[in-house]
């Protein structure tokens, strides 16, 4: 059913456009938001080209090979995707029904909560260098790594559950013909 | 047909979708903002540096790599002394990334003569809680042995956690240090005095006053003294480019 959606979706380049710019999008910040100070101070250099800023650049994606572990990497990857195919579901869907029921609302909080648990996820497993380091030392919880088996990680894969349950309930609902229900 | 008519006005008076989409939007826009707010006020010192005094206050924005301190005697070095880039890590023996970026930085220094590397400690104590020993006894093999054994060492362990060597640290620190030439006596004697120990902590407190959040974390310095941070596992690619990118500033 939810390849059958995929497909009838995905068969139109906008949707396709859509999904592949958000995952590309998506995994570019994960993995360049850590040297955002870096890049953006090579990007405004005047003394250097832009063929060594853009080699530069693109340089940093392979990071994913040296700034995470192979679990990590697959989940981050998995996190792009999913996100990128949950948001082309969610525009297709809300195109066809005109009007987000409440239901429909929870479930785009739940995509929304899959991603932002995937985002700590990723920042754990790279020894604190993104976003996770940071709120749980906020929240004063720090010693709370210390007690996680993976140390982190198990909020990317809560991320790919969330958004792995968010694209199924959008093809559901997809696949669902469009009806006037009686109260 | 009455009830037709109702349905078709009610889908009508609909509101538009986009006022749907508003508050998950909102919502989403408002985490990331959060999320982003978090990473760039430095948020507080890094999670693992519970320990470590916390530097006041200050954004992430504000570049304080120029806090480095000064590349002294004292440091572990590899590549010359007037190399025209140096690049200063901080580093955790137990932290796969760090595995990873020695080797590239071993890569880099023997494939060019006009970079240098500076090695320095940055033990992230609650994910790696022996790694602070480690660097107690590495800073000991440096004292009792000299620079030569500190970077065998430093490599012989890094390769072998790089290599999943799963080795008790009380095992694999006295088999390198003796392979470096200090004996298990003597690196005991030291590490039991405590005396490196402030060395290890001038590094992190170093650190983390440079803006330090995780492992590995360098610090390139260019010809003309201006600084890159550097976050992360970076691959050698982007190193040697960076590189470039710095003799080319210059």
């Amino acid at each position: 059913m939810v390849w059958g959606v995929i497909k009838r979706v995905f068969v139109r380049p906008g949707y396709l456009g859509l999904a592949s710019l958000t995952a590309v999008l998506t995994l570019s910040v994960l993995l360049l938001l850590p040297n955002n100070a870096l890049v953006a101070d090579i990007l405004v250099s005047s003394s250097v080209t832009l063929t060594a800023k853009l080699s530069f650049v693109f340089s940093l994606y392979g990071s994913l090979g040296t700034n995470f572990t192979v679990f990590s990497a697959t989940y981050t990857v998995m996190i792009a995707i999913l996100l990128g195919v949950n948001v082309s579901l969610l525009w297709y869907y809300a195109a066809r029904a005109r009007k987000l029921s409440k239901a429909d609302r929870s479930l785009t909080f739940t995509g929304i909560g899959g991603f932002v648990s995937g985002m700590f996820g990723i920042g754990c497993a790279a020894c604190g260098t993104i976003l996770f380091a940071g709120l749980l030392n906020l929240l004063g919880i720090t010693w709370l790594l210390a007690y996680l088996p993976l140390h982190g990680a198990e909020f990317g894969v809560v991320g790919v559950a969330l958004l792995a349950l968010t694209l199924y309930s959008f093809a559901k609902r997809i696949n669902d013909p469009l009806l006037c229900k009686i109260d | 047909m009455q009830e037709t008519q109702q349905t078709a006005r009610s889908m009508t008076a609909a509101a538009p979708i986009w006022k749907d989409l508003l508050i998950p939007g909102s919502i989403m826009i408002a985490g990331l903002a959060i999320g982003l707010g978090l990473y760039f006020s430095g948020g507080p010192a890094p999670t693992q540096m519970a320990a470590a005094p916390a530097p006041a206050a200050q954004p992430q924005e504000v570049d304080r790599t120029d806090q480095v301190a000064p590349v002294t005697e004292s440091d572990y070095r590899k590549g010359p002394a007037n190399a025209a880039v140096t690049i200063i890590e901080y580093s955790d023996f137990d932290c796969p990334f760090c595995s990873r970026f020695h080797d590239s930085m071993n890569d880099i220094v023997e494939a060019t003569d006009d970079v240098a590397w500076v090695y320095r400690h940055f033990p992230l104590e609650q994910l790696h809680p022996q790694a602070e020993g480690v660097a107690i006894a590495a800073e000991c093999v440096g004292e009792l042995a000299g620079a030569d054994a500190f970077w065998s060492f430093a490599d012989g362990y890094f390769a072998a956690r790089g290599a999943g060597d799963g080795t008790a640290h009380n095992v694999l620190v006295p088999q390198l240090a003796t392979a470096a030439g200090v004996s298990s006596a003597a690196l005991e004697e030291c590490v039991v005095s405590g005396r490196t120990q402030s060395l290890v902590q001038e590094d992190m407190d170093n650190a983390i006053a440079t803006g330090g959040r995780g492992t590995p974390w360098s610090i390139l310095v260019g010809p003309t003294g201006k600084t890159y941070p550097i976050n992360g596992a970076l691959p050698a690619a982007s190193i040697e480019q960076l590189i470039q990118i710095a003799k080319d500033e210059a």
